[in-house]
C-alpha cells in the first residue's frame, strides 16, 4: 500500500549549515503522528519542505506518491507557527477565499466553529486578538478535508483556553482517513490523540515509533521517553 | 486559478485606492479654489498684494506637486511592501501553499499593480491637467489654452503624421503601449527587488529598497545612453524628420524594458519556486 507521506535521503542546507541530514521517513494515512525536537531541532524545517512552501536540497518527498508541488496543495493542509492571515481583510473575506481556493474546505464548517468565538465575520482580521486570529487559523485548517494535516505549533503563544479550543478543533473535525503530522510540546493531552511519534535532533531522526510500544516496552510517558532520549528538560 | 488570486487582490487593493483617489480628487478641488478661483474672480495685478498672493499661490502650487509626487512613490511603496508581506512574510505561508503554480501567482500579483499604478497614473495626470489648466486659463486666457493644447498635441503626436495619415491614432496606440510596457517593466523590476531582498536574514525590507533604487538608477543610465547613441545616428541624418528621432527611441527603451520585464519575471519566478525563505 502506499504511504501518504515517504520521505527518502531528505537533506535541507542553509548555506553550509545542515538543517535536516538523511530523513527516510514512511507515514500511513490515517494516523496521528507527533514531531518531537528540541528548538532548532528541524522540525519546522521538515514541515516546509513536506508542505511545498521549501525545496529540499537532497532527497526526495512524495505525498501521497507526487512530489510536492501545487496539486499536493489541494490536499495537504497546513498550519503555520506564524500568524499566516491578511490583517487587512475581513474575518468574512478570509473564510470565503480559503472556500474559492480549496475544493476540500467546507464554508459551513468553518462558521460552525467561528460561530463559537462570537466574533461579527464583518470584523477584520487586525481587530482578533492574537488568540482568537490563532483560533481562526486553526478552523481554517481543520474545515478542510484534507489527506494529510501538518501542524506546526499550533498552541505556540496562546492561553490554556485557547489551547484547549484549538486541541478541541483538531480532533473533532480531522478527516479520519487523513494523516496528522503535529509539533508541539509534550501534555498528556496531546499524547493521548498520537498514535506515532518522531524524535528529531540536529536534523536527523532520533527514533520513530509507536506510542503503545514505547509507552509497554519503556513504562514511561512519551514526555519522560523524550527528555530521556533527548537529555533535555 | 490565478484569476481568483486577482480578484482578491483587487479588493484588498481596493482599500487603498479609494482613500488615494478621494484625497486627490479634494486636494484638487482645493488648490482650485483657493489659487485658481480667487485669480479667477480678482485677477492677477502686479500690486503688492497682488505679489503675495502671487507668492502663496506658487508655494501652494509646489505642495501641490509634492503631493503628486508623493502619491506616485507612495503608490509604488505601497505596492512592494504587499508583495513582500503577501509574499514573503507571514502571509506568504498562505500564498506559497495555495494550489497554484508560481506562476500564478506572480500574475495574480502583478496585473493587478499595473492596473492599480496606471489607474493612479491617469488620476495624477487628470489632476495635474485641471489645474495647469485652470491657471493657463487665468494668466493666458481662454486662447491661449486652446494654442498651448494645439502646441502639446503637436508636439506630442505631430512625429507620427508622417506615417500615412494615421499620426493621432497611432501615436495614442503608441503612446499607451509605451507606457503600459513601462510600467509592467517597472513593476516587475519592483517584484524583483523585493524576491532578491527577502533572501537577505535580516533587514529584507530595506535591503529590496536599496536593491530597486540601485537597479532603477542604472536602468535609467542605460535610458540616457540609448538616447544619446540615438541622436548621434539618427537625429543627424533625419533633421528635418524629429519624428523618426522620437519614435526610434521610443522602440529602444520599450524594448530595453521589454526585456528587463522578461529577466526580471524569469529570476522572481526561481527566487520564489527555489529559494523561498519564509521567517
Amino acid at each position: 500500500m502506499l504511504d501518504l507521506l515517504s520521505l527518502k535521503a531528505v537533506s535541507k542546507k542553509y548555506g553550509i549549515k545542515k538543517a535536516l541530514n538523511n530523513i527516510n521517513l514512511n507515514i500511513p494515512s490515517g494516523k496521528i503522528v507527533g514531531l518531537f525536537s528540541p528548538k532548532g531541532g528541524g522540525k519546522t524545517t521538515l514541515m516546509k519542505i513536506i508542505t511545498g512552501v521549501l525545496k529540499q536540497t537532497e532527497g526526495v518527498v512524495s505525498v501521497d506518491g507526487v512530489e510536492p508541488n501545487e496539486i499536493t496543495k489541494s490536499y495537504v493542509a497546513y498550519l503555520p507557527d506564524k500568524i499566516f492571515l491578511d490583517e487587512s481583510m475581513t474575518v468574512k473575506d478570509t473564510i470565503c477565499m480559503h472556500a474559492d481556493f480549496y475544493e476540500d474546505f467546507s464554508k459551513d464548517r468553518a462558521y460552525d466553529m467561528f460561530n463559537d468565538l462570537k466574533i461579527p465575520d464583518k470584523f477584520k482580521i487586525k481587530a482578533l486578538s492574537k488568540e482568537n486570529r490563532r483560533k481562526l487559523q486553526a478552523i481554517l485548517v481543520m474545515s478542510r478535508n484534507a489527506k494529510l494535516y501538518v501542524l506546526d505549533e499550533p498552541f505556540i503563544n496562546v492561553d490554556a483556553d485557547a489551547r484547549d479550543y484549538i486541541l478541541k478543533i483538531i480532533l473533532s473535525n480531522y478527516n479520519r482517513n487523513a494523516g496528522i503530522l503535529i509539533s508541539t510540546s509534550i501534555t498528556p493531552e496531546v499524547e493521548s490523540m498520537l498514535d506515532e511519534v518522531i524524535f528529531i535532533r540536529d536534523g536527523e531522526i532520533i527514533l520513530y515509533d509507536t506510542v503503545d510500544r514505547i509507552r509497554n516496552e519503556k513504562g514511561c510517558s512519551i514526555d519522560e521517553y523524550f527528555k530521556e532520549v533527548l537529555n533535555v528538560g | 486559478m490565478s484569476g481568483k488570486l486577482i480578484k482578491y487582490e483587487f479588493k484588498q487593493m481596493k482599500s487603498a485606492l479609494l482613500p488615494v483617489a478621494i484625497a486627490l480628487a479634494v486636494i484638487t478641488g482645493i488648490i482650485f479654489c483657493v489659487v485658481i478661483v480667487p485669480m479667477l474672480v480678482f485677477g492677477i495685478n502686479d500690486s503688492e498684494g497682488g505679489i503675495l498672493s502671487i507668492f502663496l499661490a506658487y508655494i501652494t502650487f509646489i505642495l501641490y506637486v509634492v503631493i503628486l509626487i508623493v502619491t506616485g512613490i507612495g503608490m509604488n511603496i505601497y505596492i512592494g511592501v504587499r508583495f513582500y508581506k503577501t509574499v514573503y512574510s507571514g502571509v506568504g505561508y498562505f500564498t506559497n501553499t495555495l494550489p497554484l503554480k508560481k506562476h500564478e501567482i506572480i500574475l495574480g500579483k502583478v496585473i493587478p499593480a499595473v492596473v492599480v499604478q496606471t489607474i493612479v497614473t491617469l488620476m495624477i495626470v487628470v489632476s495635474a491637467s485641471i489645474i495647469l489648466g485652470g491657471y493657463i486659463l487665468v494668466t493666458d486666457g481662454f486662447g491661449d489654452l486652446m494654442l498651448y493644447i494645439a502646441r502639446f498635441k503637436g508636439a506630442v503626436l505631430g512625429d507620427f503624421t508622417m506615417l500615412n495619415g494615421m499620426g493621432i491614432v497611432l501615436g495614442i496606440v503608441f503612446g499607451c503601449l509605451f507606457a503600459i510596457i513601462q510600467t509592467v517593466s517597472n513593476t516587475l523590476l519592483l517584484f524583483l527587488a523585493v524576491s532578491i531582498g527577502q533572501l537577505f536574514n535580516s533587514h529584507k525590507i530595506l535591503m529590496s529598497v536599496i536593491i530597486f533604487i540601485v537597479m532603477n538608477r542604472v536602468f535609467n543610465a542605460v535610458d540616457a545612453i540609448i538616447e544619446v547613441i540615438t541622436k548621434a545616428f539618427v537625429y543627424g541624418p533625419f533633421i528635418h524628420s524629429p519624428g523618426v528621432y522620437s519614435i526610434i527611441t521610443m522602440i529602444l527603451i520599450g524594448t530595453k524594458n521589454i526585456i528587463i520585464a522578461v529577466i526580471a519575471y524569469a529570476i522572481s519566478y526561481r527566487i520564489l519556486r527555489d529559494k523561498l525563505n519564509l521567517e
